[in-house]
């Protein structure tokens, strides 16, 4: 479905929708608390872009010394070129093992792989341990928003799921006891656990360690109980220095959530003693990315979520109205580059307010990439047939005067003269909700000619 | 200074008092204004709908039309944004750098090129300022919400200086109001959602009108305010001051 | 193999090379008073705080929650707890983990601590309440200063920890006591 018919379906339910606007600007309004207490915040943001920006134009060298330092403090290193190369050797590592059971903290990165339905289908038990994302896995759904997956969810929705898997009490849906709920039965996956899979933040080339963040400790619980901690991350992650990690940290808590920071600022750096540490670092499109020239900044993204929090758009449609893991604005700029035709309509999801690239912690230019792509769109030909055509004659009209004054003349006396039901059509997407506006008898141009133009 | 008066197409079409608005209140001013006949478009309807190739033509009949003006003035943040940015490459020469570093939006033009900050005038009602985004975060006219510093706003700043005005503080005072021009037709139900509840941010705020920069955006909503028979009027900011000035 | 063609590809690709930015420079005196600060910001997290001026009264108070019946892990004295002693405890019945906290910092109340503190990874994880005894003058103004005293080659792990585990997953509501500790104590330390 595209984005417009799946909006429209999503805001049909208005208290709903009300809701879900109300939740994702509260958490726009924690940022800004955030944002207002650092006084350098604007240089941050400058800095974060050139340190990503300079990372990204020597990846390769960086890559390189990551992996050496990495290999050095005892982590074994793994090169993925696509999403199926991921998911084999994250499964290779549990065959060898022995493992059938893989207990997971959240990672936008195995879901853009889908790791967990061919972890599945090999017999692999699969244990999301991220609150949100246990709720959305044990509801057979999509996490819509990367950082509250399960932000588009009612507590009683949450509150009958639990009843069901759970056992919970039934219409209890208070979130602590929902909260504590889970608490219980995810501990009972953690002490178990054998082997453990976290996304990664950021990885540092200089000293071949990464950072994990999360508040509920859900990453921590599980890797330290592990025999075996895998860290998947896409290539893009990656850091000059230790002294950069500053600058990120302060960003991301606070764009994200609007903490000024994550309860749990994880640093890897070796395995604990007889255990091991697997990192798998993935490729699947970046490295070709980087060479889109209007593009490739947007690799620059730390992954917070601010740009949907922001979004007027996203907050009335939904995350699951873009039909991508990575949904909202950054979404729209990344999801072209994987299918531009089935992803044609994401660039237009958007007013271009440009709400998302003053709120971006890393200065990505998302609007401008909207607007960028949607060239891209049309010059491709994914753009409708109706659409094309009508822009097409309307630029011909605009590019003449003399056509301009005549349709225009005409438009006008037609607006004014039509009997209402032939303007308010199903053919007038305008005039569904919206009047039009009440005609003048004479344009602007007709108007000064008349009065001030008397030569 | 030879000041070019440039009226968009939908203002010339369907507001010609916020064109005829602007030219007085220039006047007023004490500004040499002229206007060059035969005026269009600024092309931006096409580009971004992703056709920016396909405004070549508009954007030079524009270029051939307004070179010959030291200074350009429009009271569209929008279409002036879109002669800054998004004309075509095949176009940029030494005429068009021109144009693009001598063209303002109405209330930038006053505040930082007549370099006035406060007007002699009276409106006494309760007005809600609708920031358009183009003219907030495109030609930052206005520091957004989003950024860290101290806030200002040109528009904002020219109607407080009016004698018994009271702007009205907002819940959400930047957030796009959904028009988004194309935007409003392709994703109309989230666009008229945002329009919803950018109006009912003004009613609870009991402002009596809507003051914008943007026609365009202040068309969108007041669409939906006829429709829905609400209390409210838009008005451009060139009727404002206009009006307040006599 | 897969390493050589990513990298290939990134050579083919990357843009022009693009310089890094000078070291952010930050004013050193934001805060009137650093404690003070520190302690807004982690009570702010969730964080209790107990003012105590000496590491004799960081005993008793450790005594005094014994008493409770608890299980106390307190890894802050001299007889550091030996191999041995962690081999026979999965510590997932503690109701208390007393670690030394090594920096605190001021912008947002959170305490470093490495692998020599903790001793094994999960212990601060796994415990229902984890106290932190931390020094008052170890605390610093912000993220730059204390990545710099960080010396992340030196070990294995290491984290910031910020107030007890939370979520706000479901309706955005704060819930604290997630997967971590329900409870957070800071001992600071003058």
């Amino acid at each position: 479905m595209k984005h417009s018919q799946a909006a429209k379906v999503f805001l049909k339910n208005a208290p709903r929708t009300q809701w879900h606007d109300k939740a994702l600007w509260f958490a726009r309004e924690k940022r800004d608390i955030q944002k207002n207490q650092v006084t350098e915040w604007e240089t941050l943001r400058d800095h974060a872009s050139q340190i990503k920006e300079h990372a990204l134009s020597n990846l390769d060298d960086y890559l390189m010394e990551f992996e050496q330092n990495a290999i050095g403090n005892g982590i074994v290193v793994h090169w993925a070129s696509d999403a199926e190369e991921h998911n084999r050797i994250v499964f290779n590592i549990l065959q060898k093992a022995g493992v059938r059971k893989l207990v997971k903290s959240k990672s936008m990165l195995t879901e853009e792989c889908r790791m967990n339905p061919y972890l599945e289908n090999k017999g692999i038990e699969v244990i999301e341990s991220d609150l949100g994302e246990r709720i959305i896995q044990l509801d057979k759904q999509e996490p819509s928003h990367i950082v509250m997956p399960a932000i588009h969810m009612k507590k009683e929705e949450i509150g009958k799921l639990f009843e069901k898997e759970l056992h919970t009490e039934t219409g209890n849906n208070d979130p602590q006891y929902l909260t504590a709920a889970a608490r219980s039965h995810l501990r009972k996956h953690f002490l178990s656990a054998e082997v453990a899979l976290t996304g990664v933040n950021f990885a540092i080339a200089e000293t071949g360690g990464f950072v994990v963040c999360t508040n509920e400790g859900n990453a921590d619980m599980g890797v330290h109980h592990a025999r075996i901690h895998i860290a998947s991350m896409g290539i893009e992650k990656l850091i000059p220095k230790k002294e950069h990690l500053a600058v990120f940290i302060r960003l991301l808590a606070r764009s994200a959530t609007g903490q000024p920071i994550t309860n749990y600022t994880s640093h890897f750096q070796k395995p604990e003693k007889g255990k091991e540490i697997h990192i798998i670092l993935v490729d699947n499109g970046r490295s070709e990315h980087l060479g889109e020239e209007k593009f490739w900044r947007a690799l620059k993204c730390i992954r917070c979520g601010a740009c949907m929090n922001t979004c007027p758009v996203y907050r009335r449609s939904g995350g699951h109205s873009y039909g991508y893991t990575i949904p909202g604005p950054i979404g729209s700029i990344l999801t072209p580059k994987i299918d531009l035709k089935q992803f044609a309509d994401l660039p237009f999801a958007s007013s271009l307010c440009g709400s998302c690239s003053d709120v971006c912690p890393v200065k990505i230019d998302i609007h401008e990439q909207l607007y960028q792509w949607r060239q891209e769109v049309y010059e491709h030909g994914h753009l409708s047939w109706i659409k094309k055509t009508g822009f097409r004659v309307v630029g011909k009209i605009l590019a003449s005067p003399r056509l301009y004054g005549l349709t225009g003349t005409i438009a006008r006396f037609f607006l004014i003269y039509a009997p209402g039901f032939l303007v308010y059509n199903r053919m007038n997407t305008w005039g569904k909700s919206r009047d039009i506006p009440t005609l003048p008898r004479q344009s602007f141009q007709e108007w000064y000619k008349e009065n001030r133009n008397k030569s | 200074m030879k000041v070019g008066l440039f009226i968009p197409c939908y203002i010339d079409q369907l507001y010609p008092c916020v064109g005829i608005s602007t030219l007085q209140l220039l006047e007023k001013l004490g500004v040499d204004v002229e206007v060059p006949q035969n005026q269009t478009c600024c092309g931006q309807p096409l580009a971004n709908s992703g056709l920016q190739k396909e405004t070549i033509g508009i954007s030079r009949h524009f270029i051939n039309l307004f070179s010959n003006c030291d200074t350009i003035v429009s009271p569209s943040g929008s279409c002036v944004l879109q002669i800054k940015e998004h004309v075509p490459k095949e176009l940029h020469d030494e005429k068009y750098s021109h144009i693009k570093n001598n063209i303002y939006e109405l209330t930038e033009f006053i505040t930082d090129i007549l370099k006035i900050d406060e007007l002699d005038g009276q409106f006494p009602y309760r007005v809600g300022l609708l920031q358009s985004c183009h003219s907030l975060r495109g030609l930052r006219n206005g520091k957004s919400s989003e950024l860290a510093g101290k806030r200002f706003s040109k528009s904002g700043q020219l109607l407080s200086s009016l004698k018994d005005i009271k702007l009205v503080d907002l819940d959400r005072p930047d957030e796009c109001c959904g028009f988004g021009g194309t935007f409003s037709v392709f994703e109309e139900a989230v666009s008229v959602q945002m329009g919803v509840d950018k109006i009912k941010d003004h009613l609870s705020h009991d402002a009596e009108i809507i003051a914008g920069t943007d026609m365009s955006c202040l068309m969108h909503l007041e669409g939906l305010i006829n429709r829905n028979r609400q209390l409210l009027k838009v008005m451009h900011i060139a009727e404002i001051l206009n009006t307040a000035m006599t | 193999m897969s390493r050589e063609s990513i990298l290939k590809s990134i050579i083919a690709n990357k843009p022009a090379k693009i310089g890094l930015p000078k070291p952010i420079e930050i004013s050193n005196n934001e805060y009137r008073d650093l404690t003070e600060k520190f302690i807004d910001m982690a009570k702010s997290a969730g964080s209790e705080i107990v003012e105590i001026d000496s590491m004799e009264k960081v005993m008793e108070w450790i005594i005094r929650q014994k008493s409770d019946g608890k299980v106390v892990f307190d890894l802050t004295q001299e007889s550091v707890p030996t191999q041995q002693f962690l081999s026979i405890h999965d510590f997932s019945n503690s109701d208390i983990v007393v670690l030394r906290g090594q920096m605190g910092v001021a912008e947002n109340g959170a305490v470093w601590i490495d692998e020599h503190d903790m001793l094994i990874r999960k212990l601060p994880f796994i415990t229902s309440h984890l106290v932190l005894v931390l020094k008052k003058n170890k605390i610093l103004k912000d993220m730059h200063q204390v990545y710099n005293q960080i010396d992340l080659k030196n070990t294995g792990f290491g984290v910031f920890i910020a107030g007890p585990s939370k979520t706000a997953d479901i309706e955005q509501s704060l819930v604290i006591g997630a997967h971590g500790p329900i409870r957070h104590t800071i001992l600071l330390l003058s």
